[in-house]
C-alpha cells in the first residue's frame, strides 16, 4: 500500500460508495444534510484554494478566503437556484471574497513575498529556475476546464487515481490518460520537458 | 504499440497505478527504448520536485473544514413574509387614516382651497378674538400663537382632513398667506421643516405643543 492509498482511506473514513454528483450533493445540502456539505467541502476546497491562490498570490490569505467562502455559502445556500452550477456559484463567492481582500490589501500595498525578496537580495539568478507553488497553480488554473480539476486533485492534493475517478465519475483508464496529458502540459509550461 | 502509446502509461507506472500485465509490458518496452526510458526519468524527477513544492498547498487544504453550527439565513419571501407585509400595509393605512393629515396632502388641500377661505368666514382681530371665534364656531379649543397678534387675520376656516380637524387661517400681512393649525398627531413624513410645493414655501413649526404650518409664496 503506498502513501496515496493511506490518504484515500483516511479521507473516506473507511470507504464509501460511488461518489455523489455535485448537483445531488448540493440538493442534499440545501435540504440541511450536513454530511453532504462536508463532502462538498472535501471536493471543492482544493479547487477553491487553487483559484484563490491564483488571484491573491498568498497561501495563508487564500486559505482564509476559502474558509470564508464556505461560511458565506453555508449562510446563503438557499440562493443557489441551479444545483448543477454549484462549482460556479462557489467560485463566484470565492471571487467576491478575494476581491474584498484585494481591495483591503491594495491600501497597504501588494502582498510581500519574503522568499522572492530574499532571492532578489541575494542576487539569485533564474538559472536554477526553481518552480514555485505559485507557478504551478497559475499553469493549472490556465488549463482547460476538463483538465484543471484533475490536475488539482492529482498534483496539488495528491489524490489517488481511484478517488479522482470516483469523484469525477470517470473510468480509471480515462483518469490515467488525463493525468498523462496534464503531466506533459505541465512539464512543457514549467520548462521541465526536453 | 508505438512509443507514443507507451508514453501514456509512464506517469501511471511512476505512480504504481498499472496492472501487473500492463507493467510487465511497459517495462519490456523500456528495456528496448532509450527515449521512453529518458522520458520516465524526467517524469520521476518532475514528480519529486512537484511533490516537495506543493506540500504547503496540502497543509493548507487540510486546515479547511466545513463550518459548523452556522445559522443559515432564513431570508426568503415565502407565504408568511407576504402575510406579514400585508399586515404592515394594513396597519400603516390604519395609522395614517386615524393619526391626522399628511403634510403634503394638507398643503395641496390648502393651496387648492385657499381662495375659498375669504369667502367663508372672514375674521379680523387679535389672538383673543380669533380664539373666541374658534371656540364659538367649533367644538375644539385652539391657541393661536402670539405672533397672530401682529398679523391681520383676514380669514380662517375649519375643515377636516382624514376625519381630523384642521384650522386654516389667512393673514393680511404678506408674505404669509395662510397658517394651518395642525392636529397633534399630524404625520410629518419629511425630515426637513421647510418644503416647497406648487410655488409655495411650506414651513412647519411647533409652539406650546401645537403644530403650525404656514404657506408663503415661494418668490418671497
Amino acid at each position: 500500500m503506498n502513501q496515496k492509498d493511506v490518504h484515500l482511506i483516511v479521507e473516506q473514513g473507511g470507504g464509501s460508495s460511488a461518489a455523489d454528483s455535485s448537483a445531488e450533493l448540493a440538493r442534499r445540502w440545501s435540504s440541511g444534510d450536513e454530511a453532504a456539505f462536508e463532502k462538498i467541502v472535501i471536493r471543492y476546497r482544493g479547487p477553491l484554494l487553487s483559484y484563490a491562490l491564483s488571484r491573491v498570490r498568498h497561501l495563508q490569505d487564500s486559505e482564509d478566503i476559502v474558509q470564508e467562502t464556505f461560511l458565506r455559502a453555508c449562510r446563503s445556500i438557499h440562493q443557489l437556484k441551479d444545483q448543477n452550477k454549484l462549482w460556479l456559484w462557489l467560485k463566484q463567492i470565492a471571487h467576491n471574497v478575494s476581491a474584498d481582500l484585494l481591495k483591503r490589501t491594495l491600501r497597504w500595498g501588494p502582498s510581500h513575498d519574503p522568499q522572492k525578496f530574499e532571492e532578489m537580495q541575494n542576487g539569485k539568478t533564474d538559472v536554477t529556475h526553481k518552480i514555485s507553488l505559485q507557478d504551478i497553480v497559475e499553469v493549472i488554473e490556465g488549463l482547460p476546464e476538463t483538465y484543471r480539476e484533475t490536475a488539482i486533485y492529482y498534483y496539488l492534493e495528491e489524490w489517488p487515481y481511484s478517488k479522482i475517478a470516483e469523484t469525477l465519475n470517470l473510468e480509471p483508464a480515462a483518469v490515467r490518460q488525463r493525468i498523462s496529458r496534464i503531466n506533459r502540459l505541465l512539464r512543457e509550461s514549467l520548462g521541465r520537458k526536453s | 504499440m508505438t512509443c507514443e502509446d507507451y508514453r501514456d502509461f509512464l506517469v501511471a507506472l511512476n505512480d504504481n497505478e498499472l496492472s501487473e500485465s500492463e507493467e510487465t509490458l511497459l517495462k519490456k518496452h523500456l528495456q528496448e527504448c532509450d527515449e521512453c526510458s529518458k522520458e520516465l526519468v524526467e517524469i520521476r524527477q518532475f514528480s519529486q520536485e512537484l511533490h516537495k513544492t506543493t506540500a504547503p498547498f496540502r497543509e493548507s487544504v487540510q486546515k479547511i473544514s466545513a463550518p459548523r453550527n452556522i445559522r443559515r439565513s432564513s431570508w426568503r419571501f415565502p407565504a408568511w413574509a407576504a402575510v406579514a407585509a400585508a399586515l404592515v400595509f394594513v396597519a400603516s393605512f390604519w395609522y395614517f387614516k386615524f393619526s391626522g393629515p399628511d403634510i403634503q396632502q394638507l398643503a395641496s388641500w390648502g393651496i387648492q382651497n385657499y381662495p375659498l377661505v375669504e369667502q367663508t368666514h372672514p375674521v379680523t382681530g387679535d389672538a383673543t378674538t380669533v380664539r373666541a371665534w374658534f371656540q364659538n364656531h367649533h367644538h375644539i379649543s385652539v391657541n393661536p400663537p402670539q405672533r397672530v397678534n401682529y398679523l391681520h387675520l383676514t380669514g380662517c376656516k375649519f375643515t377636516e382632513m382624514n376625519s381630523k380637524p384642521v384650522a386654516l387661517l389667512r393673514f393680511e400681512e404678506k408674505p404669509v398667506r395662510a397658517v394651518f393649525i395642525l392636529p397633534q398627531k399630524t404625520v410629518l413624513p419629511l425630515q426637513q421643516k421647510v418644503l416647497y410645493k406648487d410655488g409655495y414655501q411650506i414651513q412647519i413649526w411647533k409652539e406650546d405643543g401645537t403644530l403650525y404650518m404656514s404657506l408663503r409664496t415661494q418668490q418671497s
